[in-house]
């Protein structure tokens, strides 16, 4: 008998691969195992599913594909909204950024759906986040199944004839209201979109008048406005909120940190023109208020495209809370009566 | 039980093993699950309900009233269903698995590991963006390398190729150093 091959590695990748800021996750399937790699660029942490202990996998299609390229067209939109009315160069930014975003948009929708992938043994249900595309997954699945049967061939129940046996015997009923869903208040989220409109509709006075009172109302309408975004991330953590609810906070903060950094642009070059008034912050303030957005093209733009998307969040999230999306458990729906939906055609929508 | 994994209420038995995506009978969400027979373990009382030792049977070492099933492969104590570790083809006992992995003994329960060929890479080409910085970089990289060369690297690659590469950039930032403080001094 020869000496073991020490050199050849026993496993072999999967498809699908998260990346992360430092590291990534990847699948490999060992002899008896599928291997959960996580790695942290300098260091790999581990994780072993025997096949004889894994009891499901459990793909659930997710709608993250979808907001991601709602999110792109309209960010491609925004891009080439002014485009028609600048001058050649600074277009070019515009029509560049738009290219950038579209570029997104095709290869999020050549990847396919998106999904999220669960793996249950006996003690715990683990999510496979390498596994986020539903082609993907379906692709380790179909690798996966006939070697986890194969592994727990001597486990089929007694009289089931396979493994689906007559699972719905075995089960408990389905109860009506979710086991572990805790009902959760989208009060604060519902605040902060109202007042992201309050804002919205400050920065829209700025093209009409530029007076100090209401340039001080934006500013704490502001800082209230960024105060309530950081709860809502805080308080949205771990909960069952719906994504786009989610998503809408995040991009909420993002559009007020970018806000900020202009803001603080202007000033410096408030500062730079005249150096005189930068020990006198009252004084700076009402020059920061008497700028008008139509001093420059690009601020117009800018601030065009600030009305529009505060205008756009506010409302997508007042009517997500509005509608019913708040993650507050529901009663179930009960099957309309007839044939049920195609799958194929749900996997298609 | 089976839970859906977004509202945590069970799938219905009817959705398994379907091949395609089914809606969840709370939240609608659509869901494809896969149910392998280990599912249907506990409910056949195969791992709960281990089997009670008869007067004149063996019983397993850590539960003397459970029937032993299968003698430990290092240690030879009898083991029940519960205590029986299969691992690596053999069977073994809570007690000589958790030595075994202070030992390192199985391969398969290691789970972190650190790749000090990455380390060396990063070591030599990181510092190139500020290059001051390599005259102690470089040597350390070197160090990593030729220390660390026959540590075990990631579980699922064997090369040495980031060692050789960490070895090769390390050399020429030394070579260069040389080369600049020979002409210093030269001149």
């Amino acid at each position: 008998m020869g000496k073991p091959d020490t050199t050849a590695t026993p496993y072999q990748r999967l498809p699908g691969k998260k990346r992360r800021f430092f590291g990534y996750e990847r699948l490999w399937l060992g002899p008896d195992h599928l291997l959960l790699l996580r790695s942290h660029n300098y260091y790999e942490d581990y994780k072993r599913f025997y096949f004889k202990d894994i009891q499901a996998l459990l793909l659930r299609k997710t709608s993250e594909g979808r907001i991601f390229n709602l999110i792109c067209g309209i960010l491609i939109g925004l891009c080439l909204l002014p485009t028609a009315s600048l001058d050649k160069e600074i277009a070019l930014i515009f029509w560049v950024m738009a290219a950038f975003f579209f570029l997104l948009l095709v290869i999020n929708v050549l990847f396919g759906p998106t999904c999220a992938c669960h793996l249950k043994t006996a003690v715990q249900t683990e999510k496979l986040a390498a596994l986020g595309r539903l082609r993907k997954a379906r692709k380790v699945i179909n690798r996966l199944s006939p070697l986890i049967h194969a592994a727990q061939a001597g486990l089929n129940p007694p009289g089931s004839g396979g493994p689906a046996g007559d699972s719905s015997r075995r089960l408990p009923p389905p109860q009506p209201a979710a086991l572990s869903q805790k009902t959760v208040k989208v009060t604060i989220h519902m605040l902060l979109f109202g007042l992201l409109l309050v804002l919205g509709l400050f920065w829209w006075s700025k093209f009409h008048q530029n007076q100090v009172v209401l340039a001080l109302l934006e500013a704490v309408c502001y800082m209230t406005t960024g105060i309530i975004a950081i709860a809502a991330l805080v308080r949205q953590g771990g909960t069952t909120l719906p994504a786009l609810l989610k998503i809408l906070t995040w991009i909420t903060l993002i559009l007020l940190v970018v806000q900020f950094f202009i803001g603080q642009f202007i000033g410096l070059l408030i500062i730079v023109k005249n150096p005189e008034i930068a020990r006198n912050q009252w004084v700076l303030f009402k020059a920061l208020a008497a700028v008008r957005p139509d001093d420059s093209p690009l601020m117009y733009h800018f601030q065009i495209i600030s009305v529009g998307t505060a205008f756009g969040l506010g409302l997508c999230g007042l009517g997500a809370g509005l509608l019913g999306w708040t993650g507050i458990a529901r009663p179930g729906r009960p099957k309309a009566a007839g044939p049920d939906p195609s799958p194929r055609r749900m996997e298609e929508a | 039980m089976m839970l859906c994994s977004k509202c945590h209420t069970p799938v219905a038995g009817s959705a398994f093993n379907t091949k395609t995506l089914q809606p969840c009978g709370h939240c609608r969400a659509l869901l494809q699950t896969e149910v392998f027979p280990a599912f249907y373990k506990d409910g056949n009382g195969i791992l709960s309900n281990p089997t009670a030792a008869a007067s004149n049977e063996a019983g397993c070492f850590y539960h003397p009233h459970k029937k032993a099933v299968v003698p430990c492969g290092r240690c030879g104590r009898f083991l029940c269903d519960l205590c029986d570790m299969a691992m690596e083809g053999g069977h073994f006992c809570p007690a000589c698995l958790a030595s075994g992995r202070k030992k390192n003994v199985f391969r398969n329960l290691e789970n972190h590991r650190v790749l000090y060929d990455s380390i060396a890479l990063g070591l030599a080409l990181y510092p190139l963006l500020l290059f001051y910085l390599t005259l102690i970089t470089a040597p350390i990289a070197i160090y990593t390398a030729l220390r660390y060369w026959n540590a075990p690297g990631s579980i699922i690659r064997r090369t040495k190729i980031r060692y050789v590469a960490a070895l090769i950039i390390s050399a020429a930032q030394l070579g260069g150093w040389l080369t600049g403080v020979y002409f210093l001094l030269r001149d």
